[in-house]
């Protein structure tokens, strides 16, 4: 128990600190968003323009650093993320809850069944080590070194471009609204298959690999042995006394890429165009937009902080050893 | 037990593969009057179409310029004024009042009618409100004397303001928004050829206004702009005929239509015209110095940039005067009309630079009376949209090489590069200026005096040319009537600076490329009918939009 308010005691400070980053960060960098505005419009707007966005942005008035630390703490404990500049006047929280649920949609769903599926394919591999088995090794290590938006390419060109079995972008198709329909969820799930196996097929190995090295290793240690001596089922020493042991790292690995899941997949979501938050955090740094920049940071660092905390329950429940100290 | 749950899921994604692939057959064969359009690629849409807030329109994909129109339409193919909502406008107490005739039986969208009442009420409401002033008019009041009069005051003389790119919004509708700053104003009407109907984020669908003023028009019932987070993705939408009508920023078109040249159409065409400058920091030396950039000027051969590094897709800067003598022929001075680049002359270049005093060194480059090697940085963003540029600084590097000038090149991002640039923090860079239709904005943009400090923002003379006599210049042109002899005096004198002093090096005009599917429909702009600039993400939008047909109707 003891461990455990350690534990949170420690989340709380990260966030704190997490927080205060994300309100200096944005405003140590280069640039401004009212020249990014104008940039955008490639010398069609006057320059006159510049003072029209400061006045509408709020930039007029000037408040002290630490006076605008003060009201974003506030602002944050009451859920207030302002206007979003990149997309004036629209709140930012609208923003993020336009783009958000896809994501965690997409990539939620393609991350599980990559790394449970992966983590199981290592645990087989890893018992069966020595055998055919370990000739798929090299295959893995070549998809784990090709980055994910490369299949996405290979994907759009063959299966959508080419052969027309799947859409070529978007989330869903244009003629439907977004609503919990059939119709409108079928589109979605049909919209989603490319880019989930782009994910998936880009990040199993990774997976694999881990887990099989992981299990190598313990099956050399003594209490594996004395399993075998003992005349337990194969079955039982694989999953029982190996897997569960050699799973650990695997449990904060996934734990840490759950909690990523939020910042988004640039680039497969450029590939396909697929409406989620990688794309808006990416026009949020390209214009400078503070508040959305912000607030997408702070749904990140909540969502690895979390992630984790789960992580050290999980290991709190699967290692014994854990509830010693 | 896991490998028949295995098999179930591949099982169920087939099917869904399949009933989808039904689906999407199934629209596209009903969607003859239905033409989708990918204006910009900037991610998922928003729901914001206040047409005054310019700054933030492409995150509505631009679809409201389907929407809402101008006073006067830039139509940016002939490089004219168009009357739009407005037939006539007269200048009247020095430039302090104009004087529009309202077009008569124009209607709003939701079938109230337009009149002069609706126009002042929007130049008042901009007058209010400093954030909607993104065109820095110095307005003193407007009022509505009559229905199809309204008149507009002035703070100073406006001759040259553009105040014709205002879009009337219906003051009905308006009157009761409490901050019009922040308004998103998510349900539009207008008096474009279109009206708006749904919103999804990623997709923004418009139908036909059935009260548009241009009788007959448009001919197709419903336009969807489509959002895209890519070129990429744009293009492969395209040849899947998933979208109609696409502008990427850049790309090899003829790569894009391999294969399907007879289904898929393009036209790459100066856009606006918007002019690449090379800019030479004037409060900096050796690049303040008139035969320094007289020589950059000479030494280099346009037409070979073109070519070279941009594919032969951009037009070429012709005239000295950085005028495009296309559309802007008659405001360039008697004196200039026949003057031309041409070829690139280094051993002129060279010349130039002896005469002034500059001796060549060992290596072949000169060497400045101060004795500082004419070695220049050339400071450039690598982001897309301005890929081209790396390949153009490599051309300007040999082609200044001849003439005795070495030629560096850093890069950086985006973001930091725009910021540079507007700090001063820059020996020569490159940029686009001049976009609109107003001659003097473009030379504002240039001249623009006093000039700011290196390390002080600013939007206008990024390069910081410093002098009285421009100043004075710009400010006889802003104060004399359209077509005036003190006008003309400006022009000629402002021309006759960027000649001899050459504060800024014209290179190219942007380009802009226009794909789309002619399988599908008929009335695209093109080479032999260049009615309208052909990207999908201009004012001219509507124009284009009304000439399109559905294949076989």
């Amino acid at each position: 128990m003891r461990l455990l308010l350690r534990r949170l005691m420690f989340y709380a400070v990260t966030a704190w600190v997490a927080i205060t980053i994300n309100f200096l960060l944005p405003r140590l960098m280069p640039g401004d968003p009212i020249s990014a505005v104008v940039d955008r419009f490639n010398g069609q707007l006057s320059p006159e323009a510049s003072q029209a966005l400061a006045a509408a942005f709020g930039f007029d008035s000037h408040a002290s650093l630490w006076s605008q630390y003060v009201t974003y703490l506030g602002d944050i404990f009451h859920g207030e993320f302002g206007l979003s500049f990149t997309y004036f006047p629209t709140p930012v929280s609208s923003v993020i809850a336009n783009s958000l649920p896809w994501t965690i949609a997409l990539l939620g769903v393609s991350t599980v069944i990559a790394s449970v599926l992966g983590t199981f394919l290592g645990v087989v591999a890893g018992w069966r080590r020595g055998t055919w088995l370990d000739s798929v090794l090299p295959i893995g290590a070549f998809l784990r070194g090709i980055p994910h938006f490369w299949f996405g390419l290979i994907f759009v060109t063959v299966a959508a471009v080419g052969l027309g079995w799947f859409p070529v972008s978007g989330g869903y198709d244009s003629s439907l609204a977004p609503s919990l329909t059939p119709a409108f969820l079928e589109s979605a799930v049909y919209h989603s298959i490319l880019p989930a196996i782009t994910v998936i097929i880009g990040s199993i190995a990774a997976h694999m690999l881990t887990q099989r090295n992981m299990m190598v290793t313990t099956l050399a240690e003594d209490y594996v042995l004395v399993a075998e001596a003992k005349g337990l089922s194969s079955r039982r020493v694989m999953i029982d006394y190996a897997a569960r042991n050699a799973i650990l790292p695997a449990v904060a690995g996934f734990a840490i890429e759950l909690g990523l899941v939020v910042s988004g997949s640039l680039l497969v979501e450029k590939v396909f165009s697929y409406p989620g938050i990688g794309y808006v955090l990416f026009e949020a740094v390209h214009n400078e937009d503070f508040p959305l920049l912000q607030a997408i940071l702070l749904v990140t660092t909540f969502a690895v902080l979390t992630a984790n905390l789960l992580a050290d329950l999980a290991f709190f429940v699967l290692d014994p050893r854990t509830r010693d100290t | 037990m896991r490998t028949r749950t295995w098999i179930a899921g591949v099982a169920t994604l087939t099917v869904l593969a399949a009933t989808g692939a039904c689906n999407t057959a199934g629209v596209a064969g009903a969607a003859g009057d239905r033409v989708k359009v990918a204006a910009v690629s900037a991610g998922p849409f928003t729901r914001q179409f206040n047409p005054l807030l310019i700054g933030s329109q492409n995150s509505s994909g631009n679809a409201g310029q389907a929407i809402y129109e101008p006073l006067m339409m830039d139509d940016l193919a002939k490089q004219v004024n168009r009357p739009w909502l407005v037939t006539s406008f007269a200048w009247s107490d020095g430039g302090r009042t104009l004087t529009l005739k309202v077009r008569q039986g124009v209607k709003w969208s939701d079938g109230k009618p337009m009149t002069a009442e609706d126009v002042a009420y929007t130049f008042d409401l901009i007058r209010q409100n400093k954030g909607l002033n993104t065109g820095g008019l110095p307005l003193a009041g407007a009022s509505a004397p009559s229905p199809d009069t309204a008149a507009i005051q002035f703070t100073e003389p406006a001759y040259q303001v553009m105040w014709w790119r205002t879009t009337p919004v219906p003051k009905h509708l308006w009157s009761s928004v409490s901050d019009p700053v922040k308004y998103a104003n998510p349900n539009p009407v207008g008096t474009g050829p279109y009206a708006f109907k749904s919103f999804t984020p990623q997709a923004i669908t418009l139908q036909k206004n059935p009260y548009y003023w241009q009788s007959g028009m448009p001919s197709l019932k419903t336009v969807q702009y489509i959002s895209f987070d890519s070129n990429t993705s744009m293009i492969a939408a395209l040849q899947s005929a998933e979208v109609d009508w696409i502008s990427p920023s850049t790309t090899d078109v003829k790569a894009v239509t391999r294969g399907q040249t007879s289904k898929i159409g393009y036209w790459v065409t100066k856009s606006s015209n918007a002019m690449i400058f090379l800019l030479p920091n004037g409060a900096m030396y050796p690049t303040n110095q008139a035969p320094v950039r007289k020589a950059i000027s000479q030494a280099l051969d346009r037409t070979e940039i073109n070519n070279v590094a941009l594919g032969g897709q951009n037009e070429v800067a012709e005239s000295p005067t950085g005028l495009d003598l296309g559309s802007r022929g008659d405001t360039i001075a008697p004196q200039y009309r026949g003057l031309r680049y041409g070829a690139a002359d280094p051993a002129a270049a060279r010349q130039a630079l002896t005469a002034a005093g500059y001796t060549q060194g060992k290596d072949g480059i000169f060497v400045t009376p101060q004795g500082k090697r004419l070695s220049l940085t050339l400071n450039i963003p690598t982001t897309s949209p301005y890929g081209d540029w790396v390949r153009v600084s490599r051309i300007l590097t040999t082609q200044l090489r001849k003439a005795g000038i070495a030629l560096n090149t850093t890069t950086e991002s985006q973001v930091a590069w725009r910021n540079d640039t507007e700090l001063g923090r820059f020996q020569l860079t490159m940029r686009s200026t001049g976009g609109t239709l107003s001659t003097f904005d473009l030379f504002d943009r240039i001249f623009a005096q006093p000039i700011s400090p290196v390390g002080t923002k600013t939007q206008r003379n990024y390069e910081r040319y410093t002098s009285a006599e421009a100043g004075t210049l710009l400010n006889t042109y802003a104060n004399a009537s359209p077509g005036s002899p003190g006008e003309q005096k400006a022009l000629a004198g402002l021309e006759t600076i960027q000649v001899n002093e050459v504060p800024v090096v014209p290179l190219f005009f942007t380009a802009g490329v226009g794909m789309w599917r002619t399988d599908r429909f008929t009335g695209w702009p093109s080479q032999n009918d260049p009615y309208s600039v052909s990207v999908a993400n201009s004012p001219n939008v509507e124009l284009v939009l009304m000439r399109l047909r559905a294949k076989g109707h």
